[in-house]
């Protein structure tokens, strides 16, 4: 089996940086409660984000970096589609931890599988719909 | 297995940084020979990947009986347990167990009815608060124990069936969170 920690690590970072990004969009568009909810998600990317910079250190890698910019999916102009992006950006998270997952053990696929269930959590949050199988996709 | 970090991006990079590939093509894809890292798989053991397999089977048809169970005695719950009862009997096959069928819409004697049929997986019938809020938080705490147990399953776990393992956990999480927000 060849070693993929490396380049999955390296993609969970930039799905990291992109869900930083997103959220600054997201935020900007929220009011009240769904605000304080997209600050605390953006806090979260932004720990987990730091976390595998060190991650992929530690693998003696170049940590990948942020773009400057991020092509939306859709234009984000009133809440309904800032929260659409939010779910959408957790989910989308969720299926990279869970590439991490298969191609990691020990530590970083605990890790891995502890930011899977908080991207996947948050999706809920958003949508207040549930999903069978999220970080997998068929 | 190349392709699986590859396949996705979050967001694509706006235009002119790494052409098409977009947020990905940072990752780099080098298939030069790499030694084994701490951090990489690591090879399983039959028994230990049967384990997290049986534990996983377990806890879903678990969290299928008392979803069950919760639904024969509180049959007004049905909208908010039904979708998260099929995602369970989904994860209980996903693992390589066994539930039973869903029940139909259930009728004003189902409650009656249902303490004549044997109890979901086999075990004992799982009690159920008399209060329909009360139980939608007993269910909410059961699929929260039940997500940190699968959670704690990773490790011992092929690549495969640790994602799946995850994913259950992540999935029950959010069982959790709906039945919590139901029970309010």
């Amino acid at each position: 089996m060849s070693d993929q920690v490396v380049p999955a690590a390296q993609a969970a970072l930039a799905a990291e940086h992109a869900a930083v990004y997103g959220y600054g969009v997201v935020g900007g568009q929220l009011t009240g409660e769904k605000k304080a909810q997209a600050r605390a998600a953006l806090a979260a990317h932004r720990a987990r984000r730091d976390q595998l910079v060190r991650t992929v250190q530690g693998l003696k890698a170049k940590p990948a970096a942020a773009a400057a910019a991020y092509r939306l999916p859709f234009a984000v102009t009133d809440q309904a589609s800032a929260v659409r992006l939010a779910a959408r950006l957790e989910t989308r998270v969720a299926d990279v931890y869970g590439d991490l997952i298969v191609a990691s053990g020990g530590a970083l696929r605990a890790s891995a599988a502890a930011a899977l269930r908080e991207a996947a959590l948050r999706a809920v949050q958003w949508t207040g719909t549930s999903t069978a199988f999220p970080g997998i996709t068929l | 297995m190349h392709h699986v970090v590859h396949r996705r991006a979050v967001l694509s990079a706006a235009a002119g940084l790494a052409g098409a590939a977009g947020l990905v093509s940072a990752a780099g894809c080098s298939s030069a020979p790499r030694k084994r890292r701490p951090q990489a798989a690591a090879d399983v053991s039959p028994s230990a990947e049967a384990g997290v397999k049986r534990r996983g089977a377990a806890a879903a048809e678990a969290l299928v009986a008392r979803y069950d169970a919760t639904l024969r005695a509180h049959p007004p719950v049905r909208a908010a347990v039904a979708p998260l009862r099929a995602e369970a009997a989904r994860h209980a096959k996903a693992f390589g167990g066994r539930v039973p069928a869903a029940t139909a819409s259930v009728s004003a004697s189902a409650s009656a009815s249902a303490s004549a049929s044997p109890p979901a997986g086999g075990g004992t019938r799982p009690a159920v608060p008399a209060d329909p809020k009360a139980a939608l938080r007993a269910l909410a705490s059961q699929a929260q124990s039940a997500s940190d147990a699968r959670l704690a399953d990773v490790g011992p776990a092929g690549p495969q069936l640790a994602r799946l393992t995850a994913s259950v956990a992540a999935s029950w999480a959010g069982h959790a969170e709906l039945l919590g927000k139901a029970a309010q």
